[in-house]
């Protein structure tokens, strides 16, 4: 064993001394050529391809944009449309790609009932069934099905049960989130329990697609989204139920407390104080007043001054006043602080004037900064 | 004498060995990262974002000075820019022309009353002016003493700024509408806590601007704006992209970079005295996560979001690349604790160490390997075959290695529209290796030594030339 090491350390070395080099580097240098090569075959085909859709969308764009202004915006056709007329290839693949584009620039701009005969024109000429074809036939081919799966969404087409319930179930996070979205936009309320029991592993991005996807849609009911909200689920799951709670106006202090008392991530914390505050939480006044302490970091007795600023109604008083007086307290808290006290006018006029009457020339400059009306973001 | 030749020899070969290697391993990551890039970006719509009401709010933190020419439309176009949540603070650098006056008049501000917090150190405030008009209220205008650097009037913005990201630009520099949006989709969509993201700049020079907006990309006619439009190209689509693979991106750029401003704050704000801001700033973030033991992202983008006005007077070049020679010098000086220290993970064991071996040590290499080749030819040492085929390996090697970054730009977006334009930054691959890679080393070398014997630097004043503006339409083809 060990002389057949020694015999393989010699030749190699021997390789080295002779021939080796040299010829590694001429195989080094062909392969370089080599790839040269393909990157400019790559070039050329990534410009051809580039050239190719921008002359098939210069052909076809004027014929589809004049077909949508006379049949649908002005005759107000509703469906069977002489898509003949158009006289498109549909069967090339890229005349597809062009179509499809543009149809969804247009369709994302005209809304109401012009925009459902748009979707009835996507329909007939026939892009529903090739969206079908394609979540059932691409497999894990991530762009082919979120793309797929959106035009369903958008021409709002009923997909089988199987097939939703295997993109459900799919590995790729792109793949499910494009289901939910699907879902939520087709089914509307009804797909609320199936899609939300299965948000695990979506990120704060995916966590923005759900919340846009659910606003956008019909639904004004009373569907309770903080049953959603666990201590032990991600930041971006609570997060995304506590903006539904905000925008629907749906306040559940003990489940947001159950959050806030926990403190088991500083970001769901920050976040279910500031919900407290935007959902006008008065009975929780007192409890963030007692839960607010000097040893808390800064980022938590910000949001905590500044939800006492949106529901407070006077309990909360003397102890924004403490702070504002505290010198410790970074100009950043007291700026937050003043403002949460002209927020309570009337309840912190005797306050407020006190202040004015108490403040130095470096306050002073504070209060009237808050104060301006030009000012926006603090 | 002989083991003395084989032992430099062996040095020389083995830096190169590994130099080589790390190339072909960015080759093929720079690859997968962008194709993962490209289809997450393919696999939802953009406008997600822009609608969104509850998206994290960016301020945009551009300082100016002597911009009088172009100050207003830039700052209008700043202000175009397609993203529900932010605001524009300019930070007005004492300047001596009447960049301050131009600003006031046009967009109707007024003085404000201001208490600043001086989170980070810079020059004193003297004001700060907010518009009268309603359509301009996400404007802030910050006027204070010049501090000497665009360090110091960014950490102006920085104390001035009210959201919670940090966009630093230059207020000269074209962005995209949708650089926030594709900027913030970066943040949101990664596992950890994302501190920076940078995208790719290119320049600006010859490409058609109006008002401050991009209206069509042209490669750059000066011949040296064109070397660094494909150092630039090179250097995100291959470099930066594929350390973004890996996580550890060393460096985002001064022209454009989002930084989360709780993290900018807490490392200390951009040190005025570096000069090599962007990277100091960047390196002491990474450093500041990891002695809090906390996980963290850099990322990069492989979308062009910025166009900048390169220096195209070799003056002005090798200036700029002295200062950033110098910076990356005094980067590895100052932070060197970082070397190879485990606290650090993956900064201090692969991204400081590269910057340092490779980087940084890479001109003297050179240099010394010249040198050496000298040295060889006069004392007849010289294998002549071996040597002739090693530099042609090496030139193939970088035009094959600049023709890959080529690739992967059109891979990502077809900015240059003009076929004849491609053609020329492919053959600019060419010439690059014997006309713009010896003024970099020439330069780099300068900046060491001047940066060795601690010579002040001399900042300059970059002549803007401006783009061309208007188009003419007669070359442009629907």
């Amino acid at each position: 064993m060990l002389s057949q090491m020694e015999k393989t350390i010699n030749s190699i070395r021997s390789f080295f001394e002779g021939e080796g080099w040299p010829i590694l580097v001429s195989i080094a240098l062909v392969l370089s050529f080599l790839l040269w090569i393909f990157c400019l075959i790559g070039i050329a085909l990534f410009y051809y391809r580039d050239f190719r859709y921008r002359s098939h969308q210069a052909k076809i764009y004027p014929l589809l944009r004049d077909f949508i202004y006379e049949y649908i915006l002005i005759e107000n056709m509703v469906s069977h449309f002489p898509i003949d007329r158009l006289e498109l290839d549909l069967d090339k693949g890229i005349v597809q790609k062009v179509v499809r584009n543009i149809l969804h620039e247009f369709i994302f701009t005209i809304g109401g009932e012009k925009g459902k005969s748009m979707r009835n024109l996507f329909n007939e000429l026939g892009f529903d069934k090739e969206a079908q074809y394609e979540i059932r036939h691409t497999g894990n081919h991530v762009v082919a099905t979120v793309r797929s799966l959106s035009d369903l969404a958008l021409m709002k087409v009923d997909v089988q049960e199987e097939v939703i319930a295997q993109l459900l179930n799919n590995s790729s996070t792109e793949i499910r989130v494009s289901a939910f979205k699907y879902l939520l936009q087709v089914r509307g309320e009804q797909a609320f329990d199936l899609v939300l029991s299965r948000l695990h592993g979506i990120n704060a991005l995916n966590a923005l697609d759900m919340y846009q996807a659910i606003v956008s849609t019909d639904y004004v009911g009373t569907y309770e989204f903080s049953q959603w909200l666990d201590i032990t689920k991600s930041f971006s799951i609570n997060c995304l139920m506590m903006d539904l709670m905000v925008y629907y106006q749906q306040l559940d202090e003990e489940k947001l407390w159950q959050l806030i008392t926990s403190n088991e991530n500083s970001k769901t914390l920050l976040k279910a104080i500031n919900t407290l505050g935007k959902l006008l939480a008065r009975d929780s006044e007192v409890r963030l007043t007692e839960f607010y302490s000097t040893e808390q970091p800064l980022n938590v007795k910000i949001e905590i001054v500044k939800a006492l600023g949106r529901l407070g109604q006077g309990k909360s008083i003397d102890l924004l006043e403490k702070i504002f007086k505290d010198e410790s307290s970074v100009l950043a808290l007291r700026k937050h602080v003043y403002r949460s006290l002209v927020a309570q006018k009337p309840y912190s006029i005797a306050c407020l004037r006190k202040i004015e009457n108490e403040v130095d020339s470096d306050e002073y400059k504070l209060i009237r900064y808050v104060s301006h009306p030009m000012v926006h973001y603090i | 004498m002989k083991h003395f030749i084989f032992s430099i020899e062996f040095v020389f070969g083995f830096y190169c060995l590994l130099l080589l290697i790390v190339y072909v391993m960015l080759f093929r990551m720079s690859s997968i990262s962008i194709r993962k890039n490209l289809r997450k970006r393919n696999s939802r719509r953009i406008q997600t974002l822009m609608d969104s009401e509850i998206a994290p709010g960016v301020s945009i933190v551009a300082p100016a000075y002597n911009e009088s020419v172009t100050i207003v439309n830039n700052v209008r176009s700043l202000m175009t820019l397609f993203y529900p949540r932010y605001e524009v603070v300019i930070v007005n650098d004492g300047s001596k022309d009447d960049t301050l006056e131009k600003l006031i008049k046009e967009f109707d501000l007024v003085q404000v009353d201001f208490l600043v917090d001086y989170l980070v150190p810079c020059k004193e405030i003297k004001a700060i002016y907010k518009s009268r008009d309603i359509s301009h209220k996400r404007l802030t205008i910050v006027d204070k003493i010049n501090g000497g650097s665009k360090a110091d009037a960014v950490n102006a913005g920085i104390n001035v700024a009210s959201f919670p990201y940090i966009l630093n630009t230059d207020v000269d520099c074209v962005l995209a509408n949708d650089t926030l949006v594709q900027l913030m989709e970066a943040v949101l969509d990664a596992e950890e806590r994302v501190i920076a993201v940078g995208a790719t700049l290119r320049m600006s020079n010859s490409s058609y601007v109006d008002s401050g907006m991009l209206v069509e990309a042209a490669l750059p006619k000066p011949i040296l704006a064109r070397f660094q439009e494909m150092e630039y190209i090179r250097s995100y689509l291959l470099g930066k992209m594929g350390w973004n693979y890996l996580n550890c991106i060393p460096n985002v750029s001064g022209g454009l970079g989002l930084f989360d401003k709780e993290i900018l704050i807490a490392a200390g704000g951009y040190d005025s005295k570096s000069l090599g801001e962007d990277m100091e700033m960047v390196t002491r973030m990474c450093m500041t996560m990891c002695d809090n033991n906390q996980k963290y992202e850099v990322k990069y983008i492989p979308q062009t979001l910025c166009w900048t006005e390169g220096p195209d007077s070799l003056k002005m070049l090798t200036r700029q690349r002295i200062r950033w020679a110098r910076g990356l010098m005094q980067i590895i000086r100052t932070h060197r604790k970082a070397f190879l220290n485990p606290k650090y993970k993956k900064f201090g064991l692969i991204v400081f160490p590269y910057n340092a071996i490779f980087e940084f040590f890479a001109p003297i290499m050179e240099i010394l390997g010249i040198f050496f080749y000298i040295y060889l030819i006069l004392t007849h040492g010289i294998n002549w075959p071996m040597a002739i085929l090693l530099l042609i390996f090496v030139y193939m090697f970088s035009v094959f290695l600049t023709s890959f970054s080529i690739l992967l730009d059109n891979y990502v977006y077809k900015y240059y529209k003009r076929r004849k334009d491609i053609v020329r930054l492919c053959l600019t691959a060419f010439i690059e290796p014997f006309i713009y890679h010896p003024i970099i080393v020439y330069s780099s070398i300068k900046g060491y030594i001047q940066e060795l014997f601690g010579k002040k630097h001399a900042w300059g004043e970059m002549k803007r030339k401006g783009t061309l503006s208007p188009l003419p339409s007669d070359n442009i083809k629907k």
